[in-house]
């Protein structure tokens, strides 16, 4: 079964086609596409990687394809990769989900990541279940960092606290519960690449509740099993203070039915005081990248 | 919608095709000028065993449930896995949110395309207001009829088939079954 | 020359045997005349002693027929309902069959007076009595070939089932209309095999007319069962106020519609659509 539907729109997109001769490119391709399928046996397991190795050593390559390219006038490289059977098209999709985000990025991946792996392990869980407990829990992690301002020689511009310096870079909103669209698209994301995994759970949940469970990935196993160690002793202090607070989130919670979490929550004054749809908490304010505040190197330097 | 059983085969004679469900999001049935139903007509010759693996059923009324109740709307808009979702309901009516929380739900592997039948030079500017629901993974954008046709044909032959993946398949219908179990 | 098609013979002949098989009706009317032709020659000479006055006599055979001739047409009307044909349960048709019977009936008893009366009254062309006894002849040898026709059907099938049938396969369509998905438990499953004993019944049929109708029930049974239960609805008629609507859904409703129409014909005998039309004026 092919997931990645988009392929042969990326590519010809990629071979700068575009209007009648995209579509004329991709009636064809299809064709060629399903022809070669039919041939095949064991078809049915294709995906991923292999989809695009079978695209690039049957489809892209065939000579009805080729024609079609020819007569659009597609550039002459571009051409010959077709021809080469070596179109990118990985590279097309890690374009779309790439992991070189930078630092901040990457930071709050892995500290998801970590979540997930921790809720599991100090839970005894199989999975974080329903899907919005991690919104409330990792909201609770930012709002627990935000109350705080125990950061060593920090000088802060807001009233986050800590938060200002670490925690997720998630904005969340007043929703039901708080709602961070980012958190889920950096979770769709995590799942694309297999490192989380979601699944849709049987037992009833309530009408509030997303029905599905999120744990680790193929992928985000690997990862775990082999940077495991390191993440849980961070020589950055920005790091281990984010990761103790999670910690303590997941301690404090871990036993709490959803019901009662969710009634923490809407109880907490600042939830109560927020107007529906409005800005619950706000991100973390500082990337880890940036530039050294100059009075906070004046202290330091002091 | 029933639960598949592991093994089930979905060929013919005795085992019943996968039922493909497509809802269409819209107030009018007419995209690009064409009918989705014509375009259906169009495709279904060329998706690989059609009518002995996969049968493809249009329903049309997934904006009027929507509009009625979005959160019961989706014990019936989940059983479809293509969505096809004419970008003013989106934009027009006030279902950003509702649409946002629907998709959320969908799980892998059901498809979401955005139709934008509009002048080019909107385009930008409904890709913009379209921002936070095409967030997700399986969401695209659609903007002429022959890339809508190849969207449709690619994900009936390729991805709902099971024809070319009988385990996924099975494991969509069974999520979805899960789903609205769970809902119930 | 007039030659009938083998199609066009085949036609006529099933006003008589009702889609039966030929040969078993061929026994029935031979062993039926045999017995009766033997009952007469038992009787010598063959007469009939009238204690009336001729006048009298051809009223009461008038009336005997026509009494007779109405009993023919309830017994031609149940032999009727049990095919699966619809011209079958129409009225005229019946009527066709009716005149076709007492034709039949007619020439097999205008044959036994010439073969016994004949010789007595050496004239070919009967008394009026004799015409009044031989109407009500007629119509009693139509009834007899017809009871024993029906008796044996009774006797040899179970047809009569295929009313609870339709009555099955129209009262879970109603059912699958009007309840809502999550009422709905078994309703298709029972409604496709109602349907498809029906279907067995049409393709069985030997009578002309019930192919079209098995072929469209067919088609709608098979996009049935691989539809999805909103489909499912659909299909019954459950068809959703909307400017979206789907033709393909109101195609499949409208061929529904032509065979639940069909069916419910077929659920009346030619005799209940008269008393039903008499009772509706």
């Amino acid at each position: 079964m092919v997931n990645e539907i988009l392929a042969l729109r990326r590519i010809g997109e990629w071979a700068d086609l575009s209007g009648e001769e995209l579509h004329f490119y991709l009636d064809i391709a299809a064709d060629v596409q399903s022809e070669k399928l039919d041939e095949q046996e064991g078809a049915d397991r294709l995906s991923g990687e292999r989809y695009f190795e079978f695209l690039n050593e049957e489809v892209l390559t065939d000579e009805r394809v080729l024609d079609e390219l020819e007569l659009a006038d597609i550039p002459v490289e571009k051409l010959q990769r077709f021809r080469e059977g070596e179109v990118p098209v990985l590279e097309l999709y890690s374009e779309q989900f790439k992991l070189d985000y930078g630092l901040d990025q990457i930071a709050d991946f892995i500290m998801m990541m970590k979540f997930v792996r921790d809720y599991m392990k100090l839970t005894g869980e199989d999975s974080v279940a329903p899907r919005n407990r991690l919104q409330y829990l990792l909201f609770l992690v930012n709002y627990e960092l935000s109350q705080e301002d125990t950061l060593p020689n920090r000088s802060n511009r807001t009233t986050l606290g800590n938060l200002e310096h670490t925690g997720y870079r998630y904005n969340f909103s007043k929703g039901n519960g708080p709602y961070a669209p980012k958190l889920y698209r950096d979770k769709n994301r995590l799942f694309a690449q297999s490192l989380l995994h979601e699944e849709v759970i049987e037992e009833p949940v309530s009408e509030d509740d997303e029905p599905y469970e999120i744990s680790l990935g193929e992928n985000g196993e690997r990862l775990m099993a082999r940077y495991g160690k390191k993440l849980d002793n961070f020589d950055s202090v920005l790091l281990k203070e984010w990761d103790l607070q999670q910690r303590d989130v997941i301690k404090e919670h871990r036993t709490k039915p959803m019901e009662e979490l969710k009634e923490q929550v809407r109880s907490m004054p600042k939830f109560q005081a927020t107007p529906k749809n409005e800005e619950l908490l706000k991100a973390r304010q500082r990337d880890f990248d940036e530039p050294v505040d100059p009075i906070q190197e004046l202290v330091l330097n002091v | 919608m029933e639960e598949y059983a592991e093994d089930r085969k979905f060929e013919p004679p005795d085992k019943k095709p996968h039922n493909e469900g497509i809802c269409l999001f819209s107030d009018s049935k007419s995209c690009y000028g064409d009918d989705i139903e014509s375009i259906l007509k169009e495709i279904t010759p060329k998706i690989s065993g059609y009518e002995e693996t996969i049968v493809a059923d249009p329903h049309g009324e997934g904006l009027d449930l929507m509009l009625d109740d979005p959160v019961e709307a989706e014990k019936t808009i989940l059983k479809s896995s293509l969505w096809l979702i004419h970008y003013k309901c989106i934009t027009k009516y006030d279902l950003k949110d509702n649409f946002r929380s629907a998709i959320n739900a969908t799980p892998p592997r059901t498809q979401v395309c955005i139709l934008i039948d509009a002048p080019e030079t909107e385009h930008d500017d409904i890709e913009a207001e379209l921002d936070e629901i095409t967030d997700s993974k399986n969401v695209y954008t659609v903007k002429s009829k022959p890339v809508l046709r190849n969207s449709m044909r690619q994900y009936l032959d390729m991805s709902a088939n099971p024809k070319r993946g009988r385990e996924e398949v099975i494991k969509w219908n069974n999520n979805v079954c899960d789903l609205i179990d769970a809902r119930s | 020359m007039i030659s009938l098609s083998a199609t066009q013979s085949h036609r006529y002949s099933n006003y008589l045997t009702f889609g039966r098989s030929k040969a078993r009706i061929l026994g029935i009317v031979a062993g039926e005349t045999i017995f009766l032709g033997g009952t007469f020659f038992a009787a010598e000479p063959p007469f009939l002693p009238l204690p009336f006055e001729p006048g009298i006599a051809l009223l009461i055979s008038g009336i005997l027929t026509l009494v007779l001739g109405i009993a023919l047409y309830g017994l031609l009307s149940s032999l009727g309902y049990r095919t699966y044909s619809v011209r079958f349960h129409s009225p005229t048709h019946v009527l066709k069959c009716l005149i076709v019977y007492l034709a039949f009936s007619a020439i097999v008893v205008y044959l036994g007076y010439l073969l016994l009366v004949y010789p007595y009254s050496n004239t070919p062309i009967p008394k009026v009595v004799d015409i009044g006894i031989g109407a009500v002849a007629t119509t009693l040898y139509a009834i007899s070939i017809t009871s024993i026709i029906y008796a044996e059907d009774i006797f040899s099938e179970n047809s009569g089932s295929k009313s609870e049938v339709i009555t099955k396969f129209l009262s879970e369509a109603d059912s699958l209309r009007e309840k809502s998905e999550s009422e709905i438990v078994d309703q298709p499953k029972k409604l496709l095999q109602a349907g498809e004993s029906l279907l067995t019944g049409l393709q069985t049929s030997e009578l002309e007319g019930t192919e079209e109708l098995a072929e469209n029930l067919q088609d709608w049974l098979q996009t049935f069962k691989h539809r999805e239960l909103q489909g499912q609805k659909k299909m019954v008629g459950d068809l959703p106020d909307s400017s979206t609507r789907f033709d393909v859904w109101e195609e499949r409703y409208e061929s529904f519609q032509y065979i639940r129409d069909e069916l419910e014909k077929m659920d009346n005998s030619a005799i209940e659509r008269i008393l039903l039309s008499i009772r509706g004026k």
